[in-house]
């Protein structure tokens, strides 16, 4: 067994208990841990296969920003573990009969699979000359530019979105009016009273 | 020599495991979402099988969509 084989058999054991223990684990600060090793195997999966720019956005866009989003969350968040675990035993066997079924489904729809025919000069391809990102960024911006732009524009809708979910304006909170502050007149801001003594205004 | 079924292979148990956490974790939706970003690694990785495998490198950009839009 080559040091390819090795690698593989040990990040894709290493993902699948990663998501294994993601769906179990009681505390969900736990679950962010295993997620974020099942990312990183992941990952190491991806360099085996060549993509090494796909590899490198998974563990700097997942490992880096969604799953510490995910642990930021979860530890804001007051959960209660008793219930859950009361919960999680409630719906373990649906899970599992439902989880077996579509396992089963998949096996036959492998089983059956195979290759067509004449599938040995494709599968013989080799990528062009260049390196792995530089192809994809001559493929993304040659061909795939416009959906791009369409990404681009989810992000910001998604951004915006969630500024304008989490923006509140309070009520009671003073806030600072410069309009109101620049039009002021200085001759309206006092008025000088000539109090007459012993009379009061 | 690791073939394209292997990888196939990984991707199915991890999309189960995807499935099998929704139905496991219905009341915490934070763990919901962990387990839909699951499903989503694992299509992510039927996709670069193929595209390593096939020599065609779209695969890999529509995972860079994929990934796109699960973080957002």
């Amino acid at each position: 067994m080559g040091i390819a084989e090795l690698a593989f058999y040990a990040f894709s054991m290493s993902t699948l208990i990663g998501g294994i223990f993601t769906v179990v684990a009681r505390n969900p600060v736990h679950s962010v841990l295993w997620l974020i090793l099942a990312f990183l195997s992941a990952a190491g999966l991806f360099v085996l296969l060549g993509a090494e720019f796909v590899a490198m956005l998974l563990i700097i866009v997942y490992v880096g920003a969604v799953a510490v989003l995910f642990l930021f969350v979860v530890m804001m968040l007051d959960v209660d573990f008793a219930e859950l675990k009361a919960e999680m035993a409630r719906y373990l066997p649906l899970g599992l009969v439902i989880g077996v079924i579509v396992l089963i489904q998949l096996m036959f729809a492998f089983g059956v699979w195979d290759y067509s025919t004449g599938y040995e000069g494709r599968l013989a391809a080799e990528f062009g000359a260049g390196t792995n990102t530089g192809e994809l960024g001559v493929i993304l911006y040659d061909d795939y530019i416009l959906i791009f732009q369409l990404a681009g524009l989810v992000l910001l809708v998604a951004m915006i979105g969630a500024i304008v979910l989490t923006l509140r304006h309070r009520v009671d909170v003073k806030r600072q009016d410069v309009v109101a502050q620049m039009m002021r007149d200085p001759a309206k801001a006092m008025e000088l009273k000539d109090v007459k003594p012993g009379q009061g205004l | 020599m690791i073939g394209l079924e292997h990888y196939l292979a990984v991707a199915a148990a991890l999309f189960v495991i995807g499935i099998f956490g929704l139905f496991l974790n219905r009341k915490n939706i934070i763990i919901l979402l962990m387990s839909i970003e699951l499903m989503l690694l694992s299509v992510n990785i039927n996709f670069v099988a193929f595209s390593a495998f096939l020599g065609d490198y779209v695969g890999q950009i529509f995972t860079l969509f994929v990934l796109t839009v699960a973080a957002a």
